[in-house]
């Protein structure tokens, strides 16, 4: 399957969960979403809202100030 | 004016703190969580340490700084102000002998708005009947205000964050959620931001936005008068992390359960917290200047709800202590009331 895409890069606090959430509220459960974006703050607080709304990040990697999630909605 | 406070952070106001759990682990590589000598009353674990100097008298000192909430630099002073004086009025001391101010600005930003954030500092230090004798400033990437307060209060009747027993009922004295309040301020400013607020209504963000300004601008110094008339076994502001986490230093050091089975939050909250994904809703999102959360004992909860409607002090029962080893339960049921 293939996923939904979400560029999210120099997007300041609360902009990257917020678009992220929008992104995944348009979805079908089970579709998966790659978020691509910056910052170390960022990376975290878009990894929790994931997890703590039930999603499931399937994949992340965070190098170089740039991370990576593929998240599965719920 | 185009240079905006708020634009020049990536983070706002106690959001720029350091996570609860990675502070405890600097705290302990620095082994700053070692024993004191009797003369401290209270460390690195308190909203202020607390030193006996003498019989009946003690210090309290307190450093607290952050980065913008707000673009009008006299209502970041006053913020500021706000925040570093919460410290010394939560342990229920109401005599600051005086203030220090931090201030850091970048190269590029205006002087007047260092002078707008000092007199707003300023200003509300005057209010509070405490002098702002000094501090330092620097040039710095990011623009940055606070101060130091130092605080005189009597040893033996200083509130701790410690002592909450089972059977107290809890008290907050602002409502929640300064964050998503303070995130549309910031995105109604731009275009993205107004995309995502499409379908709130300029009153419910108002309502937002300007309670949570109100909140923050409006000091804890009457709560601190208070528990000098009604004895409360514990109180802790809320801050950086949130109403669990400080609820949960809470619990710990007193060795109880808190279960808050009521959330109070400021007007549009709720809706804003739908769109930006802030965890208001488990007692996680971040506060900045904000109440006093108190527990006393069940004898004494009317006597202080009157001290509080006395001094116009807005509160709001948000839950209760027991037994337990001292785990906080935010209850999923949670009534949510909007301030």
């Amino acid at each position: 399957m293939s996923a939904e895409k979400l560029d999210v890069s120099g997007k300041m606090c609360p902009l990257p969960v917020a678009l992220t959430k929008r992104k995944l509220d348009s979805m079908a459960s089970g579709q998966l979403l790659e978020v691509i974006g910056e910052g170390e703050l960022e990376f975290d607080n878009v990894q929790r809202w994931v997890k703590n709304n039930g999603h499931v990040v399937v994949e992340a990697s965070n190098a170089d100030g740039t991370f990576k999630l593929l998240i599965k909605k719920k | 004016m185009s240079y905006r406070l708020t634009k020049a952070v990536p983070v706002h106001g106690c959001s720029c703190k350091l996570p609860q759990y990675q502070l405890g682990e600097l705290l302990d590589q620095a082994g700053m969580t070692s024993e004191f000598g009797p003369e401290v009353l209270a460390g690195p674990w308190e909203n202020s340490s607390v030193v006996k100097i003498a019989d009946g008298i003690a210090v309290l000192n307190t450093l607290d700084f952050f980065t913008p909430m707000v673009d009008e630099p006299e209502i970041q002073g006053r913020i500021a102000g706000s925040n570093v004086t919460s410290d010394i009025y939560t342990l229920g001391v109401t005599k600051i002998a005086s203030i220090l101010t931090i201030m850091a600005f970048p190269e590029n930003m205006p002087s007047e708005l260092a002078v707008g954030m000092l007199k707003g500092l300023g200003d509300f230090c005057r209010e509070m009947d405490t002098p702002l004798v000094g501090g330092h400033t620097i040039r710095n990437p990011w623009p940055i205000i606070g101060g130091a307060a130092t605080g005189i209060g009597d040893p033996e009747r200083i509130v701790y964050t410690k002592g909450a027993k089972s059977g107290d009922r809890l008290f907050l004295t602002k409502p929640l959620g300064i964050a998503p309040a303070m995130a549309a301020y910031r995105l109604r400013k731009e275009q993205e931001g107004k995309e995502l607020l499409e379908g709130i209504s300029e009153e419910v963000i108002d309502a937002a936005v300007n309670g949570a300004i109100e909140g923050m601008i409006t000091s804890n110094k009457p709560v601190a008068e208070v528990m000098q008339k009604v004895h409360v076994h514990a109180a802790t502001d809320i801050t950086g992390f949130g109403l669990k986490g400080h609820s949960e230093n809470m619990a710990r050091l007193s060795g109880v359960d808190i279960v808050i089975d009521k959330l109070w939050v400021i007007r549009g909250t709720p809706q804003l917290t739908d769109i930006f994904g802030y965890p208001l809703f488990s007692g996680e999102s971040k506060e900045t200047a904000g109440g006093i959360l108190m527990a006393v004992a069940k004898e004494n909860a009317d006597n202080l709800q009157s001290e509080l409607e006395k001094r116009k002090v807005r509160y709001c029962e948000v839950g209760y202590v027991k037994e337990g080893p001292g785990e906080v339960h935010v209850i999923k049921a949670a009534e949510v009331i909007e301030a």
